[in-house]
């Protein structure tokens, strides 16, 4: 239970942050923050191309720690407090919860999807209600978070026929080889849904359907309809990935666009990713008030 | 101006202060907007409003709802308007684009929603975000009201502090019968995320504010149009429900006079104020009447 909460609340402040031009998700725990110098540094490198003239995105997208090291400390050993992580006012966790609440929520009126009068209480009680058993987020269930939630791979691998994006516990395939989307009456419903790929120059351009309608757009309620389009767009220059997502949605009063996040080039050619600990919700049933960090 | 907010945040924090809620005797601008937001405390030590989280010190509010009763009067530029027993209040409020809306039941059974967006302002008909959908109510203009109902909503205790920190150097911080006062000219500006200030005709209109011992307000003076608003806060507490508790700190009664008559008297029961998804796009036929 404890393990899952400080892994869930972390999860969330990092989505809270990712919300910025740079994805500091991307180097929590390991690499320090994404600068805009370092930026520009990792974009004056040469782009590598594939035989056939596309860019390789294959690589680790995500900062990784010698094997054996420890995570930086979480406690602030002078003063007590859980700095590191439990961000608030005082520092204190007493304070974090209701200020992770708070401030999760900071979503500037164009950051929001624009959902249909219609749809604004579902809104407003998947909010309130996201950690109970009334509207639990399917995040906190441990579901897939979906397309374009999940937002930036950790690493890429890429074929001439396919890219296989690869997050923390899942996979998607985005094919590149020319097909286009099944027939809607072959759809089977699905977390990620169906991806194909096309090359608008240097820039990837993923169009998804295919979707079961259960993922969320995000931690404040943000559901979503099996009517859901996503189109995301990826540019590598030099080490640097660049992704950005438009999602239409029958829900929606108008087109909802997320990004851009930056991430750099693991430079680490021993780098690994770490295995993620499985999720394995315990919570909900020991869930006794509304507020959440 | 952005830079000047976060400056009052920071260099606050640098300096530590202790907490002397209870003998004001500072004034220094940048401590008192900071104090009045709630820097320096937490759930152990709650002052000011509570609108600053994290580690960042940062001012973190921009929505909030509230459900309250009592009664109310429309204020135009050509008078008062009946006064209205409510029978229910719910109201949304958008301090970053900025907007607010009432969605208002008489005594009588008889609905009315208020909204202003910036500078647009409309009634909804029949349902909240009314015209913007096709079959889900409509929307009728009423720019004449536009400043009138921006009016409250930088009256309310949250926007006083927007509109303070949005004043930046053209506030002023002095010691009232061991008040703490704030002087400041509604101004129009961007200097946070979380707040936006449109004031339309407001723009330059002097505010005084008048400060209780935990930095919150209690009283706004104002003189718009040759009339004197004196709006009055009191029985502060986090209104938000008993399992839903944020910090953020609300007065559970707003009285506001204009040249001494009430125009409103609310007591608020229930607030939630975790930024709430609230909308107020403004609907075409709106825009179009407004020749925008």
């Amino acid at each position: 239970m404890k393990q899952r909460f400080v892994i869930s609340s972390i999860g969330a402040l990092i989505a809270a942050i990712s919300l910025g031009s740079t994805d500091l998700a991307a180097q929590f725990g390991g690499g320090g923050g994404v600068t805009p110098a370092a930026i520009k540094e990792a974009q004056s490198k040469p782009t590598p191309k594939r035989a056939s003239g596309v860019p390789d995105f294959t690589g680790l997208w995500v900062q990784t720690r010698p094997r054996g090291a420890n995570p930086p400390a979480a406690l602030d050993q002078a003063s007590g407090n859980f700095t590191n992580v439990l961000r608030s006012r005082t520092g204190t966790a007493v304070d974090f919860e209701r200020d992770a609440g708070v401030r999760q929520r900071v979503f500037p009126r164009e950051a929001r999807p624009w959902y249909r009068p219609s749809q604004w209480q579902q809104v407003q009680f998947n909010d309130v209600h996201g950690h109970s058993l009334q509207a639990p987020d399917p995040d906190f269930l441990c579901m897939p978070a979906g397309v374009p939630r999940i937002g930036i791979p950790q690493e890429i691998v890429q074929t001439d026929r396919q890219m296989i994006f690869i997050y923390p516990l899942h996979i998607r395939r985005i094919y590149i080889d020319g097909r286009e989307h099944p027939p809607e009456e072959q759809w089977l419903g699905t977390w990620f849904g169906h991806s194909v790929g096309r090359w608008d120059g240097d820039t990837l351009v993923i169009s998804s359907v295919d979707f079961n309608g259960l993922e969320w757009l995000g931690w404040p309620g943000w559901f979503t309809s099996p009517d859901k389009k996503v189109t995301e767009r990826m540019r590598r220059v030099g080490n640097s990935l660049t992704w950005e997502a438009e999602v239409t949605d029958t829900l929606l009063l108008q087109p909802w666009k997320t990004g851009p996040q930056t991430r750099l080039l693991n430079p680490d050619p021993m780098g690994e990713v770490e295995e993620p600990l499985p999720c394995v919700e315990r919570d909900l049933q020991h869930i006794v008030t509304r507020e959440r960090g | 101006m952005r830079g000047y907010a976060a400056a009052v945040a920071m260099a606050v924090v640098a300096a530590s202060p202790a907490i002397d809620a209870q003998q004001q005797t500072t004034t220094d601008l940048k401590q008192v907007l900071f104090r009045m937001a709630g820097g320096g405390g937490g759930f152990r030590n709650p002052l000011g409003l509570g609108l600053i989280r994290g580690n960042q010190n940062e001012d973190s509010v921009l929505s909030l709802e509230f459900w309250a009763t009592g009664t109310m009067r429309d204020v135009t530029g050509k008078g008062l308007g009946p006064q209205i027993q409510l029978k229910s209040l719910y109201g949304q409020i958008g301090y970053d684009f900025p907007g607010m809306r009432l969605d208002i039941t008489r005594a009588d059974g008889q609905r009315e929603i208020q909204v202003v967006s910036g500078t647009f302002a409309w009634n909804e008909i029949d349902k909240i975000g009314g015209g913007l959908q096709p079959g889900w109510g409509s929307a009728v203009p009423a720019m004449e009201t536009v400043t009138d109902r921006l009016l409250r909503l930088w009256t309310t205790p949250i926007g006083l502090y927007k509109a303070a920190a949005t004043a930046g150097a053209k506030a002023q911080v002095t010691i009232e019968n061991g008040a703490t006062v704030l002087t400041f000219p509604f101004t129009a500006g961007k200097p946070l995320p979380t707040a936006y200030l449109v004031v339309g005709q407001l723009e330059g209109t002097p505010v005084k504010v008048t400060l209780d011992s935990l930095y919150r307000p209690a009283r706004a003076d104002l003189r718009f149009r040759n009339q004197v608003y004196v709006t009055t806060y009191s029985g502060y507490g986090d209104l938000n429900e008993a399992d839903y508790k944020s910090d953020v700190y609300t007065p559970a009664r707003i009285v506001q006079t204009v040249d001494g008559q009430p125009v409103l008297d609310l007591t608020v029961q229930k607030t939630n104020t975790y930024n709430p998804y609230i909308l107020m796009p403004v609907p075409e036929s709106v825009q179009k009447a407004a020749g925008r």
